[in-house]
């Protein structure tokens, strides 16, 4: 699922540019980013429909662009319904078609965390599909560096795209707080360093909220509007510990990690049914991270060799969480602390809206590279 | 003196506010230097200043409305970004209006 698609497109709006987006036989898996895109007037295509608008419009098309998962031969797989192998191959397709009609087209791919590469097999598929790709763009550094020892391709950029807008950042400074740590989204189980007594559960509230992900953009703007006075005095946020507590091995040497992690794999146990490898903890930019800055709540996040982590943590925009810590205690951080941090949150935008993403266009399209 | 800053602020003399607000004494500022000072790096897009500023005076003023600041900085910081982009945006837009992203 593609999150915070609408920041995206106001972005290229802003630009006098036309999104035109490419529906894939995959449209299922991600019905929600259709209708959102749909309620912004975003013009759709149908996969009948592609070639015959390639071929009327080749002249005026500056990118090609695709964002999002590849699962690789994980068992993961199956809950996409394919969605990555069918938009992954259209993206290569329609590339290639355009190139040879209108060779100054750019071609840019974008990985979410979700990028697994265990299966050789699928390895030499993905890698004959962007080897040509002018600019890959990853969330972490780990994730480049990931898929640079896999896929051998080194040339990536860490440019966060599933990012809010700034116009949809939230931070505000309170006198008072609420003390206590907001859980967003799934939990994937485990221990976390959190007392229940210390969490408010969103899902218990029985509210719903669209705000990363939407069907209708009307209701995206209400909901994170409605989001805000519910939660922005929430002190916290609770990030995802994946297996921090229970791996055994020191994190030193990130790079042994990634290259022995790929094998092992951890259950989660809310849902019985997925196996995310183990490097997913250590690579991916968790979209609820994202909703916690954008809304000034300081992320309780572990302390591990996550280098989005590493980066919040040492901005003083979220709490690293040692493994020697057993309890987290929101009580002990005082109005004046957490003030502090949301000034930094909200003095960071780069981190985590789509700023750098602008940066990256504009670079490339006016001064002609992306430096 | 604050007054006398004051005005060279309101005149648009940043520079001169900032030299004089610096030349106070660390220990003889209060919540009045304080709010012009951050007033002034803002001003100036020193956010790093104003930043620091904030979280100095937050520890150690009394009495200063420091929700009051600390919107304005972020509100502040958060337009000058907006500002940004939508610069950016339209160098590209005077450049290539109509072109396709697909």
């Amino acid at each position: 699922m593609f999150h915070y698609a609408d920041g995206l497109i106001k972005l290229l709006r802003k630009c006098g540019l036309t999104p035109v987006i490419v529906e894939t036989s995959a449209v299922g898996s991600f019905k929600q980013n259709y209708t959102l895109l749909s309620s912004m007037n975003v013009k759709i295509l149908s996969p009948s429909a592609v070639l015959d608008y390639i071929r009327k419009n080749f002249k005026d098309i500056l990118f090609v662009f695709r964002t999002g998962c590849f699962l690789g031969g994980h068992d993961i797989r199956y809950s996409s319904g394919g969605a990555d192998v069918d938009q992954i191959d259209a993206f290569y397709k329609i590339t290639e078609l355009l190139k040879k009609n209108n060779k100054d087209v750019i071609s840019i791919l974008a990985f979410d965390g979700d990028l697994f590469l265990n299966s050789k097999e699928w390895n030499r598929w993905l890698k004959k599909r962007i080897k040509n790709v002018d600019y890959i763009l990853v969330d972490t550094d780990n994730l480049g560096y990931y898929m640079q020892f896999y896929l051998g391709i080194d040339d990536y950029k860490v440019i966060r795209v599933e990012v809010p807008d700034i116009e949809d950042v939230y931070v505000r400074i309170f006198p008072k707080y609420e003390k206590k740590v907001l859980l967003l989204g799934r939990w994937f189980g485990g221990p976390s360093p959190l007392s229940d007594l210390s969490i408010v559960y969103l899902s218990k509230s029985g509210l719903k909220f669209q705000i990363g992900i939407g069907e209708s953009y009307h209701q995206v703007i209400i909901d994170r509007k409605r989001f805000s006075l519910e939660y922005g005095k929430v002190a916290f946020g609770l990030g995802y510990f994946y297996d921090f507590y229970l791996k055994e091995k020191k994190e030193e040497n990130v790079i042994k990690l990634i290259f022995e992690g790929n094998y092992s794999h951890y259950q989660i146990p809310s849902l019985q049914l997925y196996y995310y490898p183990l490097i997913y903890g250590l690579t991916n930019m968790a979209g609820k991270i994202t909703t916690y800055l954008q809304y000034g709540l300081i992320p309780v996040i572990p302390y591990d060799q996550n280098d989005f982590h590493r980066e919040i943590i040492h901005k003083r925009m979220a709490i690293g969480i040692d493994k020697k810590l057993l309890f987290f205690n929101p009580l002990e951080y005082s109005d004046d602390f957490i003030s502090w941090y949301r000034i930094n949150i909200g003095m960071n935008l780069d981190t985590f809206t789509i700023a750098k993403f602008a940066e990256f266009i504009h670079n490339l399209l006016v001064k002609g590279d992306e430096e | 003196m604050i007054k006398e800053i004051e005005r060279l602020y309101q005149k648009g003399d940043l520079e001169s506010a900032l030299e004089k607000l610096k030349s106070i004494q660390s220990l003889k500022r209060d919540k009045s230097w304080y709010e012009l000072f951050i007033k002034v790096s803002v001003k100036l897009e020193r956010w790093n200043d104003a930043r620091k500023a904030f979280l100095y005076g937050y520890n150690n003023i009394d009495k200063l409305d420091f929700s009051k600041i600390g919107n304005e900085l972020l509100e502040s910081y958060k337009m000058k970004s907006l500002n940004h982009i939508e610069k950016m945006c339209n160098d590209v837009k005077q450049k290539y209006q109509g072109k396709v992203f697909s």
